[in-house]
């Protein structure tokens, strides 16, 4: 797929899973690690500000809660469901829709986060998803691991 | 069989003698660049490579997986040819048509930097010094090495080519057989063919470090009792909140 140009996302779609959700850009914190939505927008889906935006050659980088207090549902509860073959839509500032299709979904332990894999250079335009998922270690008062959606532009 | 590894080793020189041409856009210092290493001759490997440049300084680690356990596996950056791999598939003078080192250099060129262990030598001249490379299935390596400042640009462009050697083709559990090695006539050729690949480019991101947490109670905080409001509000509203929310968001 040729790459688009430079376009921020402003809304993303699995209709596979029932998901459609406004993006918000956030970066990382102090210790280079991704900060993650929160306040008035902690059910959103963000975007990696520092990736490619979606549609642009590379990975482009989205992130969003699986669950809220209480175990309460977040925007990507039923991200672990997604599969290969499922579409991500990406809704662009510019006005157009980046769809990308899903290739690949893998769970990893957070201590053995696939750093090269997740975010490393691609030759095309690509998405990653990431949520939590896996045991939620209550002592630590998190889940153990990340739920990784890889994917592909099919058309932009 | 000499005069193929002397021809890597003379494409070696001439490439350092070629003046540093105008560089296509690569990475500046301290950007970093990755590569997936796949599986070449059918041996089952794969694995990853990290890198960065600071200065002549080349940070570098690689994690690996699917090769002969218990035997050495030399692992190289490779720059040169056309600074890619080979195809899995392609065949080439070793056992029943395994690709051997020399049948790559044309996609990967000859050996730049040579990624033994401490204190082992990193030079190319060092490139089989067997008693310093890993030597295990799947291994985690890192090494900051120094180079020249030709090799450090080249890495830093993009021009970087992982190439980890040493494939038992015929499953006997070390590396034996009548084939010699294109690159030293006393070692078998198993020792030194390729048995995984990967081009190093440039990431496209400054890469976040660590896991993302995106759990629940994962989110402490001053903003936490506030989340959990807005939390039960989006849950009472469901679809037509997002909805709403998505409006606002695009006008
Ligand atoms: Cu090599």
């Amino acid at each position: 797929m040729k790459p688009l140009r430079a376009s921020e996302p402003t809304a993303v779609r699995i209709p596979s899973i029932g998901v459609e959700s406004p993006v918000h850009g956030l970066g990382l914190d102090e210790e280079g690690r991704l900060q993650v939505p929160s306040g008035e927008l902690y059910d959103q889906v963000a975007w990696y500000d520092g990736s490619p935006s979606p549609g642009e050659a590379g990975p482009a980088v989205l992130e969003g809660h699986v669950t809220g207090a209480g175990y309460a549902p977040s925007v990507f509860f039923e991200l672990g469901a997604t599969r290969r073959g499922d579409l991500i839509e990406v809704d662009r500032a510019d006005g157009s829709t980046a769809t990308f299709k899903v290739t690949e979904v893998k769970s990893s332990p957070k201590d053995e986060f696939p750093r090269v894999d997740v975010y490393g250079a691609t030759d095309g335009p690509e998405l990653r998803v990431i949520t939590c998922g896996g045991t939620f270690d209550k002592e630590a008062g998190r889940h153990l691991d990340n739920v990784i959606v890889f994917a592909k532009l099919v058309t932009g | 069989m000499r005069t193929s590894r002397l021809a890597l080793f003379a494409a070696t020189a001439a490439l350092v003698g070629l003046p540093l041409a105008a560089a296509p856009a690569g990475a500046a210092d301290g950007d970093e660049l990755t590569a997936e290493l796949t599986q070449l001759n059918d041996s089952g490997a794969s694995g990853t490579a990290w890198a960065t440049v600071d200065g002549t300084n080349v940070e570098i680690s690689l994690e690996t997986q699917g090769l002969l356990d218990g035997a050495p596996h030399a692992q190289h950056i490779h720059i040169g040819g056309q600074n890619t791999c080979p195809a899995n598939d392609k065949e080439g003078n070793g056992f029943e048509g395994a690709l051997q080192t020399s049948d790559g250099a044309d996609e990967y060129g000859p050996i730049a930097v040579t990624l033994t262990k401490e204190p082992g030598m990193t030079g190319a001249e060092h490139g089989l010094d067997v008693a310093d490379f890993p030597a295990e299935a799947s291994y985690s390596y890192s090494r900051t090495i120094e180079v020249s400042q030709e090799v450090a640009q080249q890495v830093a462009n993009g021009d970087g080519v992982i190439v980890v050697h040493g494939v038992d083709h015929d499953g006997s559990g070390e590396y034996d057989g009548d084939t010699k090695s294109d690159l030293d006539p006393e070692l078998p050729s198993e020792a030194t063919d390729p048995a995984a690949c990967g081009e190093l480019n440039p990431a496209q991101m400054a890469m976040p470090h660590g896991g993302v947490e995106t759990g629940g109670s994962s989110t402490s905080g001053v903003e936490y009792p506030a989340a959990i409001g807005f939390g039960t509000l989006a849950l009472a509203l469901g679809a037509f909140g997002l909805v709403a929310a998505r409006r606002r968001a695009t006008i």
